[in-house]
């Protein structure tokens, strides 16, 4: 095994969390290492950057709209999944926060948190917001209830499927996919088959849902967005032959799998 | 009450840097840092650790996992560079092999927590006793998992036990 102390523990340390024993222990490995006490020094410098670029005000805010709707979607006959609301699940968390043992020999902020309510915004911004984003809902029988898919979901033919994307701030896009027998189905083009132009404003639904056919394997979703129009051309090359996208242009795939 | 921007802004990067190490994919490391608090927030019989940080990196890596394990049940998206990532940190180039070898069998049928055991020790280059603090399991049961792993590997895939060793 290396002599360099993992990452994994070097992280623990600088979250000033650990016994003040295990810690020693550690710094004294660091210092033993060429350069070892730097990496705390990199660690301090990357959560600047990271709270920077990812504001914690935001993020929290995308963190409890989650717990939110999880929430709901746990009292809408999932409840075995989710059975906390969201009071108890913020309580609960704050007593693990309030139990910590905060040592004086980590280099994070170790110390303790003040509190306060979980904010529940009406806006619909995520952690995703600087990302543009494909989210996939399958609609279930009473209209106003759907669930989000996640990444992989079991699928069926009949299922009826409700598209939504984030386009975080480009302004064209296509929504196409591709089914396990190749067959190619454009949700969201331009007329003339190329990209379209993509609305501001968080989540954007599709107008119309999709409803799977019987075509086996899966459906891979494909979200292409780009500050400039995108040939129809170019997409049919990125969903079939699975080819890079135009420079200035990105892709992102959505797949479920079929039963 | 909770402060969630507060307990973001102390364990959030951290959580980060590890979803981006195992996933390296910055949508999806950001994605999955998202479902990480989300996921502790859940998970009340977790909340009495008195070290957070071992907590959310727990989770965080299971997250991870959990995601790369999806990936690898889909034919359609195979794609051996996963685990190639995930193996990277092995220095020498035939244990990389190796590594990946048994990640992917990891990913096909072992539990959670053999998994993170597996990556903590053979990715995240743990020591035995190390990998027993983090996930509060004795040395021995430890090695007793890793030990089972190897045995179950050498049975259908003899080069990849013989490359990975303890």
């Amino acid at each position: 095994m290396s002599e360099r102390v993992p990452d994994y523990l070097v992280e623990r340390l600088a979250a000033g969390d650990l016994s003040p024993t295990r810690a020693e222990e550690i710094r004294e490995r660091l210092r033993r290492e060429p350069e070892g006490l730097a990496r705390l020094d990199v660690i301090r410098a990357s959560n600047e950057d990271i709270l920077r670029a990812h504001p914690p005000e935001r993020v929290s805010r995308a963190i409890a709209q989650e717990v939110r709707r999880e929430t709901r979607s746990a009292s809408r006959g999932r409840a075995w999944v989710f059975a906390l609301a969201v009071p108890s699940l913020a309580a609960a968390f704050a007593l693990m926060l309030w139990a910590r043992t905060p040592t004086t020999t980590g280099t994070g902020t170790a110390g303790g948190l003040s509190t306060g309510a979980i904010t529940h915004p009406a806006d619909d911004e995520r952690l995703k917001g600087q990302t543009p984003e494909l989210r996939v809902y399958r609609r279930g029988p009473d209209p106003s209830h759907s669930d989000r898919l996640r990444e992989g979901a079991m699928t069926k033919a009949g299922d009826d499927l409700q598209l939504a994307y984030v386009a975080a701030g480009f302004r064209y896009g296509v929504v196409v996919s591709i089914d396990g027998s190749g067959k190619v189905t454009a949700h969201l083009t331009a007329p003339d088959g190329g990209s379209a132009s993509l609305k501001a404003g968080g989540e954007i639904t599709l107008p119309e849902s999709y409803e799977l056919d019987a075509a086996p394997g899966f459906e891979r979703f494909v979200f292409i967005v780009s500050d400039a129009p995108v040939s129809a051309a170019s997409i049919s090359a990125i969903v079939r032959e699975q080819s890079a996208p135009p420079p200035g242009a990105k892709a992102f795939t959505f797949t479920v799998r079929k039963s | 009450m909770i402060d969630v921007e507060d307990a973001y802004r102390q364990y959030g990067p951290l959580v980060l840097r590890r979803c981006r190490r195992l996933l390296r994919d910055e949508a999806r490391a950001l994605d999955a840092m998202q479902d990480v608090f989300v996921e502790v927030l859940r998970r009340r019989d977790t909340l009495t650790d008195v070290a957070p940080s071992g907590l959310f990196l727990r989770v965080a890596t299971n997250v991870c996992l959990n995601r790369l394990r999806t990936t690898k049940r889909h034919p359609e998206d195979h794609d051996d560079a996963v685990l190639m990532q995930l193996a990277s940190d092995v220095p020498d180039r035939e244990e990389q092999s190796a590594a990946r070898r048994l990640l992917g069998r990891l990913f096909q049928r072992e539990s959670e927590s053999t998994l993170t055991i597996a990556v903590l020790h053979y990715v995240d280059r743990m020591t035995l006793e190390e990998v027993a603090e983090e996930v509060g399991m004795s040395v021995s049961g430890v090695r007793k998992r890793l030990r089972t792993l190897r045995e179950r590997l050498s049975l259908t895939l003899p080069e990849a036990a013989e490359g990975v060793s303890s």
